[in-house]
């Protein structure tokens, strides 16, 4: 692991003006990295039938399947761009469709406030995505992997809250 | 008492050595003969009330078992930490305890009540009129050196020093939460002491200690978290004094998972404060006392109120430093804000 680059503040005060002509504002080579919490019920068998149909989408996403999104504790959130996340995407059943019947909704209250709060701590809200995607909508999930990889690759990596360990890339 | 001051370490209401005349001076009184009598007469087996402590200025919790002990309770400007959360220790044993609260203290107690962490019945509630508590901290910045006498005289507060004695204005002194106060006498108490106390004008939540905070840039606003929580000792401090945070078992106490490793470093802060403030969201009392314990000055309040100020523009709960009937985070509404 390249702990000898800037890390820590020292690479979010370089991190604006890093890699001069690049496309993106991280250095050489850098690619977003994203943890994408699906719900076993909707979006898990959305990501799958985007699978299925050979539906193309940029590998930055690791999916981690969650029973419900009502699962998804805050603090999992926070725990991946302390890891070294530039983004998280949170997706679950359609409000009304929650396969537990109200889970989601709990979701939307909680994780709205997460993200605003994430945002007064400096977190850009771009980078954390919630949203619903049913298990029929495999191009939807594509979709929004790839629109989350362009936006996010347009902020360049993450370096709010990000462990020291994980910061030099 | 004839405007001398004479609250010194160990005098005690009962002593008739009470550190300020007018308001709290006959409110102390009142109150060390009501705890002897309740005492005496078996209605609580303990009381919890106030001490004097090592100075002036830092009053202690005092247990009171025998009603000759309420004699060395004390109730003056200085009593600034809420007695609620005590309770919790005093649920293991049989029997009803009498605590002190001034209004604050109440939303606090009612906190607990609302957690089902406290058996209203088995507390009885001794209301007090509070005319706004003094910022010890504050106090001790401004002299920097001990304080060996302290006291309000004429809406001034006086404090005594080795090299001297100095008056304050008391309201530029009181701890922040008091100025937010609307009706500092305490309503639905068992029992209230000593005169009510006429509200000052409360300042408006405008949120705008929130609003200077959220006027800055992205980077610029973690620069500044990161310079808040670097400070932080990760004591617990905040946790342990407040009392919506009531969990038997807390998360950052069980290693598995290890939410907060033993590791401290920025990054490892942000999961603490976050988390803190956010297992208190909705509700927070606004009681202020993780910022006052807090023995680095980590502006915990600016992020309580952040999310405050959230709950309220999302979901429409208009006052929710008070306990609700349902919890703003224990609730939905099918027509909650969606993301876009």
């Amino acid at each position: 692991m390249p702990v000898n680059e800037p890390h820590g503040a020292a690479a979010r005060a370089a991190a604006p003006g890093g890699a001069p002509g690049g496309a993106h504002p991280g250095p050489a080579g850098w690619e977003p990295r994203i943890i994408g919490f699906c719900c076993n019920w909707c979006s898990y068998a959305g990501a799958d039938l985007a699978g299925t149909s050979r539906l193309e989408y940029p590998p930055t996403i690791r999916v981690i399947r969650v029973p419900c999104s009502g699962r998804v504790n805050p603090q999992f959130i926070v725990r991946a761009f302390q890891k070294g996340a530039d983004g998280v995407l949170v997706a679950g059943c359609h409000p009304g469709d929650c396969h537990y019947s109200t889970g989601n909704y709990f979701t939307r209250r909680r994780l709205q406030l997460a993200r605003r709060f994430l945002e007064y701590l400096g977190i850009d809200p771009r980078r954390l995505r919630i949203t619903w995607i049913s298990a029929s909508e495999g191009q939807k999930f594509a979709d929004t992997v790839r629109e989350m990889t362009e936006e996010i690759r347009a902020l360049g990596p993450n370096r709010v809250m990000r462990d020291e360990l994980w910061a030099a890339n | 008492m004839g405007g001398e001051l004479k609250t010194r370490n160990g005098a005690g209401a009962g002593s008739g050595h009470v550190g300020t005349a007018g308001v709290t001076g006959s409110a102390a009184r009142e109150l060390a003969e009501k705890v002897a009598g309740l005492l005496a007469a078996g209605e609580v087996r303990m009381f919890l009330g106030y001490g004097a402590g090592r100075t002036p200025l830092r009053v202690v919790p005092r247990h009171v078992l025998r009603p000759e002990g309420a004699a060395g309770l004390l109730w003056n400007e200085f009593c600034a930490p809420s007695l609620a959360k005590y309770l919790l220790e005093e649920q293991e044993e049989e029997g009803r305890v009498g605590v002190l609260v001034k209004a604050c203290d109440l939303r606090a107690f009612k906190r607990l009540v609302a957690d089902r962490r406290v058996d209203r019945e088995r507390v009885l509630l001794v209301g007090v009129g509070c005319p706004g508590v003094v910022d010890a901290a504050r106090v001790e910045a401004l002299l920097g050196e001990p304080v060996v006498e302290a006291g309000v005289r004429d809406g001034k507060l006086v404090v005594e020093t080795r090299s001297g004695v100095c008056e304050l204005p008391r309201e530029e002194y009181l701890l922040e939460r008091c100025l937010y106060c609307e009706d500092p006498n305490p309503r639905e108490v068992d029992l209230f002491v000593g005169p009510e106390v006429a509200p000052r004008p409360a300042r408006p939540r405008d949120y705008a200690e929130v609003a200077e905070v959220a006027a800055m840039g992205l980077a610029e606003r973690a620069a500044y978290w990161d310079r808040q929580f670097a400070r932080c000792l990760r004591c617990f401090a905040c946790r342990n004094v407040c009392p919506a945070c009531s969990c038997r078992e807390c998360c950052f106490d069980v290693w598995e998972p290890t939410w907060l490793p033993r590791e401290v470093s920025v990054s490892e802060q942000y999961m603490f404060h976050f988390t803190r403030a956010f297992h208190v969201a909705g509700r927070c009392v606004d009681c202020g006392e993780c910022e006052r314990v807090c023995p680095v000055g980590v502006p915990l309040m600016k992020l309580n109120r952040a999310l405050q100020k959230e709950i309220t523009e999302l979901f429409g709960v208009e006052r929710p430093w008070e306990p609700q009937e349902k919890e703003p985070l224990a609730m939905y509404a099918p027509d909650d804000p969606d993301f876009h």
